[in-house]
């Protein structure tokens, strides 16, 4: 195994790190949420998270309207008109200069580029919270496991402080990044999202055979797993695929439960903030009766089952 | 011990009663017209304090009685409220008005805000109360007498006479009624009653039963007669009557939690939407003159420094006087001999809030090291279930009463006072004032248009602590450390100003308009010394200045020091203009110092390092200025606004931090609504920099947690008491809710919601209370 010294001067790149954070595993934890993802799954809510770069964001409902971007921006991207605030996103290059300079910060840079020390600074404020609730820090992204140098560090350096680590992953990474976390990992929160790895593929760019094999072989070393469903209407909430992910559950012996996370109605919200559409704008949530009715597929096999958020 | 599980259903009994509450809370009140004055030609030839008794005696022999069908602890209070001036029979002439009104006092200086000695009171009786008093005359007399001490004894006889007949006026009522009776339980449980009662006016309790309603008895006389007062500590005054039926298979715990059960729903007899008892409490207020009002008003608050002198600017109150009555008590905590005092009728207590889901009593779990599991466990479900109670920390708060001299045993046996402010049980005098803290940084800032604005000091002019205050011209600061030197002379005045008004109105013109004799004879003191309270009679004087807005001085200096000073990306001179003019045309300047200076509550460091080192100062100027006192007074510090966080930002400008003129400062001593934005455990760690062993009247943390959470509660609060937090106040809502419930309000009736020691339902608040609200919980979702 391979046990590296850790760098608490190696950076990566953070998108935000969320405080009393109650969903991304036991108890109260910590979120460092890591930027960019091979995924492109096209429910995805946090489109920030997905490239590999700082860029710009602009959050409308914040502009006051005052123009500084419009005189600093460089590439005259920032456009400002009677009929409205734009930006033109194709001539923008995330230059951030428009961000230094809005006061409301209407305008702002997704992705900082952090030390592992930073991160451990604002981790280890929490610890007595941790320790009370059985809680700890959560590693998610984007794909966490994209940027497996600086993930490592700062899994590794947590657990040498005694604090609880898990890695919220979408599975989808070479093997060697996973067999290089897990002696500092205590959970994974594991995504599993269509088994048919055609229809995995359309929906997120990728097949699923590495997702599947990596789960299995992290099952074989003990580690404790939490499987995370999202259920997107129509492209995975069918039974036939719930009941194939259930049947796959099973043949593991360490997944301790499962959460099934309906279809949140506001994932679309932020591809305005970086000049993109939402292609799903059309779906519903899960019914009262549709989430039972899931429920019972995987409890009915005697599967630890819940609803999430 | 057994204790009761929470999951207890409620009697038919209870039920009936708690359905009878939350219909009456819809229906207008019939309001009882006081009589208007005691004075005639006999009464004027005697003294004030005789008088005052004899009102006292006037209201409780004539206030209306009643009993309702369902109840086994019986008795009303009249519908009235000190914080509205409503009516009392006149007891002074207009001479003694006149007088009073000069030294800033009136007949309705009463502060209320106290905590009689139920341990005595309970123990004795009303009887034995009477007895000492009798004896202590008798001894005065053998000794060669002595006039004015003989007067007050025979006043506090009054009022014990009076609490006596008020007894047994209930247990006529309750013969008559059990005579009618036709149902043959409830003719038992009547008679029972008028047992109960006639028993009572002479001899103590013997049951857990008499020892309610001797309590409850008490409690209506003191609030039908001005006085707003806290329960004391409930649990451990009660508990000995308890276990002794318990041993003696008396009753048995689940008929013990139907009588605790009852006794809440009397907690609750008053309750109004914040319309109906708006409408039914300002028709009813006497009217006043200016100058009697200020009077009043600066009795009640000793002095409010936060400009809140004004009929109008009472106006915004949140509701003490249509949702609590400052009915508080904190449950468990340390014995006086330093052991955990937790014990069944503690968990009776907690139950009956979760249950019944009233906003009254207000109740707080009083919690240490040595607290037992169970105990955090219910305390965190009866908040996830019904928003309270509050959480007193005890391994900071004893030890800091304690380091203000007080023996370690009384400083064990401290209770809650009106909204949280804490004092020993049964043995204070107590008052307090605000401090507005942005309001002294507005001073720093803008010296010049200070002088002609009406400064709240004006009524004492020979106190104004700002008389001769040279400031220098802020436009010419070099430097922050110029800024805050400048800030701590406006504070540091403030807090002079306060203390000694405060000293000055301790000098026994209170008991020459507003004496206490009821109230005095159920304290530790009065009785044995021959002195009302309001003359000092009380084992301890206590006077809290209390430091409001906390955060946005905190965040104001912060963003100053940062981006004016440090970083210069804002220029001074242009943040003084913008400030001047309210931010009015300059949006994007406030917009950068709210999102480009660090706020308290966001485990910031460099912020929180200011609001510690104002705290520091505060704390050490109350010591330096209490020490220079005439009377003998313990001055504790604490950082709050109680309700008055509406008041305080009303009478407050524009603030560095981008807070506009007017808005709301934050509660207590919490961050600012919509700037806390890392979550909560950020905010208490933020809070946790203050010097919270130092503030031993309190500190109060108010926290919104969504109920996603909920679960969390027990871990959460076990942190706060092993990191030492002062005082925590967590509610669980949904925003979604909330918001429905401001459109569709009669959809919402039983939404409660809780800010220290205040609860009270969400539709019965004053919109601006309910925006406020809602943005507390909104902070999280972003």
């Amino acid at each position: 195994m391979s046990s590296m010294k850790v760098d608490p001067q190696r950076k990566g790149l953070v998108f935000s790190v969320d405080r009393n954070v109650v969903e991304d595993g036991p108890g109260i934890r910590t979120t460092v949420f890591l930027k960019g993802c091979p995924l492109r799954c096209v429910w995805c809510h946090s489109p920030q998270s997905q490239s590999k770069e700082r860029q710009l964001l602009f959050i409308e409902n914040r502009c006051i309207g005052c123009g500084a971007c419009v005189e600093i921006c460089p590439k005259d991207a920032q456009e400002m008109s009677g009929t409205g605030r734009r930006i033109l996103w194709e001539r923008c290059d995330d230059c951030g200069e428009c961000a230094n300079v809005c006061p409301p910060m209407a305008l702002e840079m997704a992705g900082e580029w952090v030390t592992v020390e930073q991160i451990m600074d604002i981790v280890r404020r929490d610890v007595v919270y941790y320790k009370n609730s059985g809680g700890g820090v959560t590693f998610s992204g984007g794909e966490a496991l994209a940027q497996p140098e600086f993930l490592t560090a700062c899994l590794e350096r947590s657990r040498q402080e005694g604090i609880h680590t898990a890695v919220d992953t979408s599975g989808f990474a070479p093997w060697p990044v996973f067999e290089r976390i897990l002696p500092h990992t205590d959970l994974f929160l594991y995504d599993l999202k269509q088994m048919d790895s055609g229809k995995h593929e359309e929906m997120t760019g990728v097949g699923n055979a590495v997702i599947l094999e990596n789960l299995k072989r992290i099952d074989g070393r003990g580690k404790r797993v939490w499987v995370r469903v999202p259920l997107i209407p129509g492209y995975n909430d069918s039974i036939e695929n719930l009941r194939q992910i259930a049947e796959f559950t099973q043949t593991l012996t360490n997944v301790e439960r499962i959460s099934l996370l309906p279809y949140n109605g506001a994932a679309g919200a932020k591809y305005s903030f970086v000049g993109r559409k939402y292609g799903l704008e059309h779906l519903d949530g899960q019914t009262n009766q549709e989430k039972t009715d899931f429920l019972k597929i995987f409890s009915s096999v005697g599967l630890t089952v819940e609803v999430g958020r | 011990m057994d204790i009761v599980s929470n999951a207890l259903e409620l009697s038919p009994r209870v039920r009936n009663g708690l359905d009878f509450i939350q219909q009456g809370r819809f229906q207008e009140k019939e309001m009882w017209q006081v009589p208007l004055s005691v004075l005639d030609e006999e009464t004027r030839k005697q003294t004030l304090v005789k008088r005052k008794a004899l009102a006292i005696s006037k209201v409780l022999s004539e206030m209306p009685i009643r009993i309702e069908m369902y109840e086994l602890i019986v008795g009303f209070s009249v519908h009235n409220s000190v914080a509205n001036i409503t009516p009392f029979p006149e007891y002074a002439t207009q001479e003694e008005r006149e007088e009073a009104a000069g030294k800033y006092t009136g007949t309705f200086s009463v502060f209320g805000h106290f905590c009689p000695s139920y341990p005595k009171y309970l123990r004795v009786g009303v009887g034995g109360l009477r007895r000492q008093a009798e004896e202590k005359l008798a001894e005065i007399r053998r000794n060669g007498g002595d006039p004015e001490k003989e007067d007050w004894i025979e006043s506090a006889m009054i009022t014990l006479d009076a609490l006596r007949d008020f007894m047994l006026r209930y247990g006529r009522l309750a013969s008559e009624l059990s005579e009618g009776e036709v149902d043959p339980s409830r003719k038992e449980e009547l008679r029972e009653i008028a047992g109960i009662s006639n028993r009572l006016s002479d001899e103590p309790p013997c049951t857990f039963r008499e020892a309610l309603q001797a309590l409850w008895f008490a409690h209506i006389a003191f609030e039908s007669t001005l006085n707003f007062m806290s329960m004391g500590r409930f649990d451990q005054n009660l508990w000995p009557f308890l276990k002794h039926d318990l041993e003696n298979h008396v009753i048995t715990l689940e008929e013990a939690q139907e009588l605790v059960d009852c006794l809440w729903l009397k907690f609750n007899d008053r309750l109004q939407t914040f319309e109906l008892a708006s409408r039914n409490v300002y028709a009813s207020s006497v009217p006043m003159t200016e100058e009697e009002l200020v009077g009043t008003v600066a009795g009640i608050w000793g002095l409010y420094l936060g400009g809140n002198t004004t009929h109008d600017r009472l106006a915004p109150l949140q509701g003490s006087e249509f949702s609590t009555w400052l009915q508080t008590m904190p449950l468990s905590g340390l014995t006086p001999e330093g052991k955990d005092g937790t014990n069944p009728l503690t968990y009776l207590c907690i139950n009956a809030t979760r249950r019944l889901k009233l906003p009254q009593p207000s109740i707080y779990v009083r919690l240490h090291d040595g607290s037992p599991a169970e105990l955090y466990e219910r305390a965190a479900d009866c908040i996830q279930n019904s928003n309270g109670p509050c959480i007193y920390n005890d391994e900071v708060v004893v030890p800091a009463l304690a380091r203000q001299g007080l023996p370690i045993e009384h400083a064990r046996d401290y209770t809650t006072d009106g909204c949280w402010e804490t004092f020993i049980q049964g043995r204070t005098q107590f008052r307090y004032g605000v401090i507005s803290a942005p309001e002294a940084l507005d001073r720093a800032l803008f010296p010049g248009r200070w002088d002609e604005e009406a400064i709240p000091l004006k009524y004492i002019p020979e106190l104004d602590p700002f008389a001769g205050s040279e400031l220098p011209d802020p436009k010419e600061f070099k430097a922050y450390d110029e800024l805050w030197s400048s800030f701590k002379d406006q504070l540091g005045r403030y807090i002079k100003g306060m203390i000694e008004t405060a000293d000055d109105m301790m000098d026994g013109r209170l008991y020459d308009i507003a004496p206490l004799p009821l109230i005095s004879a159920c304290t530790e003191g009065p009785l044995e010394t021959g002195t009302d309270i309001t003359r000092g009679g009380a084992e301890y004087s206590f006077y809290s200045p209390v430091l409001g807005g906390l955060s946005h001085a905190a965040d104001s200096l912060a963003a100053i020091k940062k981006l004016c000073f440090e970083e210069k990306v804002i220029d001074w001179k242009d943040l003084l203009e913008g400030l001047k003019n309210n931010w009015e045309g300059n949006e994007p300047l406030r917009q950068m110092v709210m999102t480009r200076a660090p706020a308290y509550g966001n485990d910031s460091d460099d912020v929180d390092e200011i609001a510690r080192e104002i705290v520091e100062f505060y704390v050490a100027e109350t010591k330096k200025c209490g020490a220079n006192a005439t009377n003998k007074a313990l001055f504790n510090p604490a950082v709050g606004t109680f309700e008055h966080y509406v008041a305080v930002g009303m009478a407050c400008p524009a603030t560095p931090d981008g807070r506009l003129p007017g808005q709301p400062v934050a509660s207590n001593a919490s961050p600012t609504n919509g700037r806390a934005t890392s979550g909560q455990t950020a905010m208490i760690n933020s809070y946790l920099k203050l010097p919270l062993g130092d503030l031993p009247t309190g500190a109060p943390l108010d926290i919104g947690m969504d109920t996603r959470s909920g679960h969390l509660l027990g871990p959460m609060i076990k942190s706060f008491i092993e990191k030492r937090g002062n005082l925590l106040s967590i509610s669980v809502n949904d925003v979604g809710k909330l918001k429905a419930a401001m459109k569709e309000p009669e959809k919402y009736r039983d939404l409660k919601i809780r800010i220290g020691g205040w609860e009270a339902f969400f539709v019965d608040l004053p919109p601006a209370y309910q925006e406020w609200q809602i943005k507390k919980y909104e902070q999280h979702e972003s």
